[in-house]
This record gives C-alpha cells, structure tokens and sequence, in this order.
C-alpha cells in the first residue's frame, strides 16, 4: 500500500514536471516553425510589380535536340500531338541560291531527319520559338472578355475560368504561339512556367537546354543574367514590323527568320 | 483526337513551305461561315416582307406571310453556330458584361494630333 502511494505521487510529480517542461518542448520544435515562417515570409515577398520577365534565345548555341519542347509538354500537360506546342524548335536550311527551307517536325522532339538532295546548304541553323510576351500584345487587344491579359511581371496569360474559347486570340497572334487547348477547351499558350518562375526557379525549357541556348532573365535588371546576353549580342526581335515590342530577343537570327 | 490530327497533317502533305505547328488547325471553320449565311437568310426574307407590306408590291402577297414567319424563325436560329462554336458556350454572355477599357478609342485617339 505504502509502496503504491509512493508511485501515484511519483507519478503526480511526473506528470507536473512535465507540465513545466511543456514550454521547454515548445521549443524543440521552434526551429522547425521558425524555417516556415521565413519560408512564409518569402512567399509575401514576391511583388509581381518588382519584375519584368522577359528571355534571351542565343541561336548560334542551339543544337535543334529539342528538350526544350519535350519539356514544355511534360511540364505544362500540354496535348502530345504534333499540333499544339507551347514552344517548339525550327530548322532553317538556306540553299546556295537563297531558297530558305524551314521544317519543324514534331516541332524538334524527336530530332531532325537528315537533310536530302544534292542541294548545296550553304547555312542551317535552329531557331527555338516561343510565345513572345509582347509589351504590346495582339492577343490581349482582341480577347472579348478580358481573359487574357498582362501580369504585373510582364507575363501573357490566359485566365481558364474566363476564356471562351472563341480562338480571336489564337487568330490574332503573329507568332502562331497559342493554340485550343482540346480537353480544356480554352486557349493555351507559354506563361514563362509562371508556377516556377514565382517560385524563383527557371522555366523548364531553360532549366533543361543544354547549351544554354535559352537565357532566361528581367528586363533593366543589371545583375540579371539577361543585362548581359543583351550587351553583349546583337539582338532582334521576330516581325518588329508589327510594333508587337517582343520581349523574346534573339541573338545571331539571320532576315530570313519569321 | 489521335486521328483528328492525323487528318489534318494528312490534310497539308501537299502544302509546300512552311507554317507554324499551332497553324495546322483550322479555326473559324464552317460554324463561322454558317452565321452570316443564316444572317443573310432573315435579312433576305424580312426584305421580301417589307416589299409587300411598304411598298406594295402585290406580286409579292401570296409569300408575305412564309417570308416574315421564316425570317422570325431564321433569327432565333443564326447565333447557335458562333454559340456551338465557343469552346465554352456557357460563358458567351460574359462577352457583353465585360468591359473593354478604352482599348478601342485609344487606338482612334492615337491617331488624333496632340494625344
């Protein structure tokens, strides 16, 4: 009897010291709260306002593999057939007499077959092309519910829940780079990975290019990796005739890109 | 949908030259081409009514009746081709709640001096 006493007050005690430890526990798991609150903080950090996306394509570096689209279809669920690409790649053969030849099978995923005839190449290049984000997009002005629009980063998206799916916008674009999403039934189109590029992280045609064809940056940012592929390139922009104002840039294209 | 894309690059095999991958699919396609056939249709026929009606012709009464009726019907009809051509019929009507801003008369005003 005596004996069991004792171990109720024991165990009294015990769970009393434990009540004191309780703070002191707290504070076993403090770091832990600590990291996602900094973590927390750092997703309010983000200001849409702060940035101004844009992308550098260097075509003298691009090898035509075509990672990058592959990894634009696996990424965004874009639809497998050889119709829709958010980004694709091009081959240019420009023959000895000036007649350019482009071909873009499967839009440069399964690689390029080998060029045939006996005409003489005299150059061949690969350009990746992509939705431009134009500063002055044809494809907003004609969206007749406002579904597609501007971001504060300086990103052309296409809002789903709004979109009719009237396609003006897909007509419209100079650069053939939306398309009907036919599952989705809305239009569809590069958004730069705006999922990862919020996050800090690159687009996933950059993050895979292995010849760091694609530069992926901000507009008027010195230390941005970008400052410096547009200082040190001659850079053009894809039918500057339209006043579209690109924010692809394209280093090394030669006129007869389109 | 496998095959609808192989219909359509079938459909190109013998275009020479090149378009962008996304071109392939062709957009406003006979839906689009039905709307002002049936618009045509409503305008023909009210026409024909009114010819009766306002400016007597009298040849033209044994059919005043068919032309106003068909015209009335004909109008209800026209919209459902653009209507089955959205992908998402059940927002259509937010085109005319939507307001475009400024869009279309500041490109008027840019052309206009001193703006």
């Amino acid at each position: 009897m005596n004996q069991k006493e004792s171990q109720a007050v024991n165990r009294r005690e015990f769970i009393f010291a434990c009540k004191r430890a309780l703070p002191l526990a707290g504070l076993l798991f403090f770091p832990l709260s600590a990291t996602d609150l900094i973590l927390a903080q750092e997703n309010e950090k983000y200001n849409p306002t702060e940035h101004n996306y844009a992308m550098g394509i260097d075509t003298h570096k691009c090898i035509g593999c075509g990672r990058c689209a592959d990894a634009c279809k696996k990424e965004n669920n874009v639809p497998l057939e050889p119709i829709f690409f958010r980004t694709w790649v091009e081959r240019y053969i420009i023959a000895g007499n000036g007649e350019v030849s482009v071909d873009s099978p499967n839009g440069g995923i399964d690689g390029f077959p080998e060029i045939k005839g006996d005409k003489e190449a005299l150059r061949t290049f690969f350009v990746p092309k992509l939705c431009n984000h134009c500063a002055n997009p044809p494809c907003v002005q004609v969206c007749p519910v406002g579904a597609t629009f501007i971001s504060r980063d300086g990103v052309v998206l296409v809002d789903e829940k709004y979109c009719v799916g009237c396609r003006y916008c897909i007509q419209a674009c100079p650069y053939g780079a939306r398309y009907l999403h036919p599952e989705k039934k809305v239009a569809d189109k590069c958004t730069f990975c705006y999922h990862r590029i919020v996050k800090g992280l690159l687009p996933a045609c950059v993050e895979v290019c292995p010849t760091r064809t694609r530069i992926f940056g901000e507009v008027g940012v010195r230390s941005s990796p970008l400052s410096r592929f547009v200082r040190f390139n001659d850079i053009t922009v894809l039918k500057p005739s339209l006043n579209t104002s690109p924010k692809v840039y394209y280093a090394g294209t030669d006129g007869e890109v389109r | 949908m496998e095959s609808i894309a192989a219909n359509l690059l079938q459909g190109f095999h013998e275009v020479t030259g090149y378009m962008y991958p996304n071109e392939y699919e062709l957009h406003w396609g006979l839906l689009i081409v039905l709307y002002p056939y049936l618009t045509g249709l409503v305008a023909g026929a009210f026409i024909l009514a009114s010819l009766e009606r306002v400016f007597n012709v009298k040849a033209l009464k044994p059919v005043y009746r068919l032309s106003l009726l068909s015209a009335l019907a004909f109008l209800f009809v026209a919209p459902l081709p653009l209507l089955a051509h959205l992908g998402h019929p059940e927002r259509a009507f937010e085109m005319f709640l939507t307001p475009i801003p400024n869009r279309r008369w500041r490109c008027s005003a840019s052309f206009t001096p001193g703006t």
